[in-house]
């Protein structure tokens, strides 16, 4: 007897944390989800987003020259260099120096040497960082990596009180209401959700709780780079001389790491006796995220050494985060993890709205603050789910509406994500939650479907010119923005149509559902 | 001074033994975030201290614990059949957890 109440009242203890701890954390595991999906395809969006950097394919060897002669051109005095070679995803030839606290860099074209003038573009890395760290920094990633616990809790909790689910999906009784597209989409990507969230949140505690490495090193740590893998840098000397030409190290660095394979290469106290040459591999072709690298005198061109092996516990931390970032195995694990992260948002979706559907009659009924209360978590449900979807499609206008020489127009680019979020939260609350929903998941729809045809008409790289040119990474991102426009089309109105049958089998008076009569596909429907 | 830690106490005790359903939850939460982040860095601390392995092992092999101690303490904060219990359980753990770490450091 005793167990039974004590189950019973671990059930309800789970219930209560699943639907509120759900509640307050599925807002922000919708945003950190829906970006981190988005975040997959972080090259080929920061690549559309540079409509200028179109470079023809190039042998590495001159990609390396002309990078080579511009940065002794422009940056003879500089601390280091980086040179960013042209990949498969991501066709573009960038410089970067460093002097003291100052950086900068330039896209080149490697067959002519000439600079490339793009306009600045933060590109798909802002929606990667704002994925783990919501644009704030270390208190963002407190609030990702506690959100992330609470994802893990969540999913326990929920098969906790519903082992059914279970049933319900592998004998594929799936019914279209909000509960089986939560729980549903929910057991479907169990495994990817417990793989993706275990994964992402090993890196930021890492970062966030340093015992270890205080217990460890105490005062001589300096960040787990060194450790985990050899840095053959060395202080300067301050006694000129001049640097060997690259384009001669990089047979040499190929005979170590392997042919084709050289994507980064960073250069230390650049004419310098003391300069180093590195070069790194690249690694969309392994599990294990962390390059091999190869190290040469500067000054002689003399092979320093190599590191192509590791720590076997080094290995196992970068696969995780291999796993994570989903750098491997090509398109097909891209789109593997693009689709399994669209599924997991689209399950979180479900269950918020889930909340506010069940509570609907329910708070019909009951006092003044817990309408105010339920109206509240509505407009935040609109503005979190359709609000951030707009936001995001508004980021990708503001790169093609924004005049290109804006000063810090890579900032005015994410103010105007955050300032068409903001509108959409106002937009929210001023309208009554059926309105807010198909209103905004239309103006979703409509910036997406129009989002080829901007380009079209603002770039040299639209829809139609990027497939004669064979330039798959703009259309893609054109191609996949379509079909959401039309998914979010059909949700705009699946959605109307939808609560209102909800609301009709729930309501005993369906007068009083109080909304405006618009005619859905339902309606029509005896 | 006694005074003060004595009214310290008492507040401390009828607020973890309220009932107040508020009450409860808000203790929850704060045992969940705070007892957590106790849990995971004493269990860090015991078992970067304990393993016999060297450095750079222990570093990239403690790393995998984190989200688990977090995620046991998340769970208990709210499983436990009250808040007091979460909390001196939660206690009780990180305590050990820092006797581990205290008599690994003493046999070095």
């Amino acid at each position: 007897m005793k167990l039974i109440t004590q189950n019973k009242t671990f059930t309800r203890a789970m219930s209560e944390f699943h639907t509120w701890g759900g509640l307050v954390f599925g807002w922000l595991l919708f945003v950190i989800f829906l970006t981190g999906t988005l975040a997959v395809f972080e090259q080929e969006i920061t690549h559309w987003m540079q409509p200028k950097v179109r470079i023809a394919q190039t042998a590495p060897l001159q990609a390396l020259q002309a990078a080579d002669q511009k940065l002794r051109q422009l940056a003879p005095k500089a601390d280091s260099w980086t040179i960013a070679l042209p990949q498969p995803r991501h066709q573009d030839l960038e410089i970067a120096w460093r002097k003291g606290k100052a950086a900068l860099e330039k896209h080149l074209d490697p067959q002519t040497g000439a600079v490339i003038q793009s306009p600045e573009t933060e590109g798909g890395h802002f929606l990667a960082h704002f994925h783990f760290e919501l644009h704030s920094g270390k208190a963002g990633q407190w609030l990702v990596s506690l959100s992330s616990i609470v994802m893990l809790a969540a999913l326990i909790s929920g098969i906790a009180i519903r082992t059914q689910v279970f049933k319900d999906f592998f004998r594929l009784n799936w019914r279209p209401t909000w509960y089986h597209g939560h729980t549903m989409t929910g057991v479907l990507t169990l495994p990817f959700v417990l793989l993706i969230t275990y994964t992402g949140v090993i890196v930021t505690l890492f970062w966030l709780i340093p015992v270890v490495p205080q217990t460890l090193y105490g005062d001589s740590w300096k960040g787990p780079y060194p450790i985990a893998a050899k840095n053959f840098d060395r202080p300067r000397a301050n006694a000129p001389s001049e640097l060997v030409p690259l384009a001669q190290l990089l047979p040499l660095a190929e005979k170590e790491l392997g042919k084709d394979s050289i994507s980064f290469i960073r250069i230390n106290n650049p004419g310098d006796q003391q300069a180093v040459v590195t070069f790194y591999r690249k690694i969309d072709d392994t599990i294990v995220a962390i390059s091999s690298r190869a190290a040469f005198d500067g000054a002689t061109g003399e092979l320093l050494g190599s590191q192509t092996t590791l720590n076997p516990y080094v290995k196992l931390f970068r696969s995780l985060v291999g796993l994570h970032i989903a750098r491997f195995g090509g398109y097909p694990i891209s789109w593997l993890y693009f689709i399994a992260g669209l599924i997991s948002t689209a399950m979180i979706a479900a269950g918020l709205v889930f909340f506010t559907i069940k509570r609907r009659n329910r708070y019909n009924q009951t006092d003044e603050l817990a309408q105010t209360m339920y109206r509240a978590i509505e407009a935040l449900n609109v503005t979190v789910i359709a609000g951030l979807i707009i936001a995001c499609t508004a980021f990708l206008w503001g790169n093609r509406l924004l005049p290109a020489g804006l000063l810090n127009r890579a900032d005015a680019e994410i103010q105007v994500f955050f300032i068409t979020w903001l509108f959409t939260l106002l937009h929210a609350f001023k309208r009554t939650p059926l309105q807010a929903w198909r209103e905004q998941l239309s103006l979703a729809s409509g910036l997406c479907l129009g989002l080829p045809l901007l380009n079209a008409l603002t770039s040299p790289v639209g829809l139609l010119s990027s497939i004669k040119q064979e330039d798959w990474v703009t259309a893609g991102v054109d191609l996949t923005a379509l079909v959401f426009g039309v998914l979010l089309a059909f949700s705009a109105r699946r959605f109307s149509a939808w609560q209102l049958t909800q609301q009709r089998k729930n309501s005993p008076n369906p007068a009083a559902s109080a909304l405006p009569p618009k005619r859905t596909v339902t309606d029509t429907q005896p | 001074m006694m005074t003060l830690i004595h009214h310290s106490i008492r507040w401390f005790k009828e607020t973890l033994t309220s009932t107040d359903p508020l009450d409860q939850t808000i203790l929850r939460i704060i045992a969940a975030v705070f007892g957590g982040y106790a849990l995971t860095a004493t269990f860090l601390a015991a078992l970067s201290l304990v393993l016999p392995w060297p450095k750079a092992d222990i570093l990239f092999f403690s790393l995998l614990f984190p989200p688990l101690t977090y995620l046991a303490a998340v769970l208990w904060a709210f499983a436990a059949p009250t808040a007091l219990r979460a909390w001196r359980d939660l206690s009780m753990a990180t305590l050990a957890n820092g006797i581990v770490a205290i008599c690994a450091t003493w046999i070095r």
